[in-house]
């Protein structure tokens, strides 16, 4: 964890900040967008949960997001270069995602599966 | 009309001001997806930081361009396919071989392979099997060139996202996404 937020820390502040990316999510198995009521001192862990949903909407339809899930991180309070943010991020982390698997690098952080709890 | 507005002189702070006047003297151009980036000066100096390799890397230009065309088409971004056919035929490429990248081919024996490696990437989100992996070897490109692609492949599906998330209007002359039969 200590090792997580060192690396977190060493990217160049920018005005998303990095709290938004600690999703800390809610300790239950069950967790999904569709039936997670937030509770209303969950507010900033809320804002995250339209980023992320955003980010994964980008990655399956390759860009071409509805108007709906723009406005979706406008309510949410996003700006637009906070949108623009999320695209870069979302960008980069493809670009790792490819390397690390074409490249199968060897895992130098302890192991975690891809298998998620049922 | 762009989804994403985009930055304009104008209405630029000071360090976006700084970095658009930057590209303005490098490209003798500000492309309008630049000014979407340029909501996030850091985002912005992120992307020039990546597009280094555009202008330093070990691929030539015109196979840079030819993956920049196949990954247009393949993620479907007509403001990348409008801007990848005009600097691609900057960088030499003609008709018939925008039209062969397009299809994720070459008319370029050693391009051909680069080409459809970048495609396998995306397509696979990366899982390339051993033998295309060996294709890039036995076709004469290093591990230095085999990252370099997925570099580009990374840098190009970013642009791809941004291009259709901000839907900003196409400065380059306009290339349809509709490919010859």
């Amino acid at each position: 964890m200590q090792l997580t937020d060192s690396l977190v820390r060493s990217f160049p502040s920018s005005s998303l900040g990095t709290q938004s990316w600690k999703l800390q999510l809610p300790d239950s198995r069950s967790w999904s967008f569709a039936n997670w009521v937030p509770k209303p001192e969950l507010g900033n862990q809320r804002k995250a949960a339209v980023a992320v949903k955003f980010a994964r909407a980008l990655v399956e339809h390759k860009g071409e997001v509805t108007n709906a899930e723009l406005q979706a991180m406008s309510d949410a309070g996003f700006s637009e270069a906070d949108i623009v943010e999320v695209i870069t991020h979302v960008g980069m982390n493809i670009m790792t995602n490819i390397l690390g698997k074409a490249s199968r690098v060897s895992i130098d952080f302890p192991k975690v599966a891809l298998k998620q709890a049922a | 009309m762009s989804r994403i507005t985009t930055v304009s002189n104008e209405s630029a702070n000071t360090e976006q001001l700084n970095l658009l006047n930057a590209i303005q003297s490098q490209l003798g151009m500000v492309p309008n997806f630049l000014r979407v980036f340029a909501h996030s000066p850091d985002a912005l100096q992120a992307f020039l930081g990546l597009h280094h390799i555009a202008n330093h890397g070990s691929l030539d230009a015109a196979t840079r361009e030819r993956i920049a065309l196949a990954l247009a088409q393949q993620n479907e971004c007509e403001y990348c396919l409008s801007a990848h056919t005009a600097i691609g035929r900057k960088a030499g490429l003609n008709g018939a071989e925008i039209e062969a990248n397009r299809a994720g081919s070459s008319q370029d024996a050693k391009a051909a392979v680069a080409v459809k490696f970048a495609r396998a990437l995306v397509e696979h989100k990366g899982e390339v099997t051993n033998a295309e992996l060996q294709a890039m070897s036995d076709a004469g490109f290093s591990e230095a060139d085999i990252v370099e692609v997925i570099t580009h492949v990374g840098m190009n599906i970013m642009t791809n996202i941004l291009g259709k998330a901000s839907r900003v209007s196409i400065d380059f002359p306009k290339v349809g996404l509709k490919q010859a039969a």
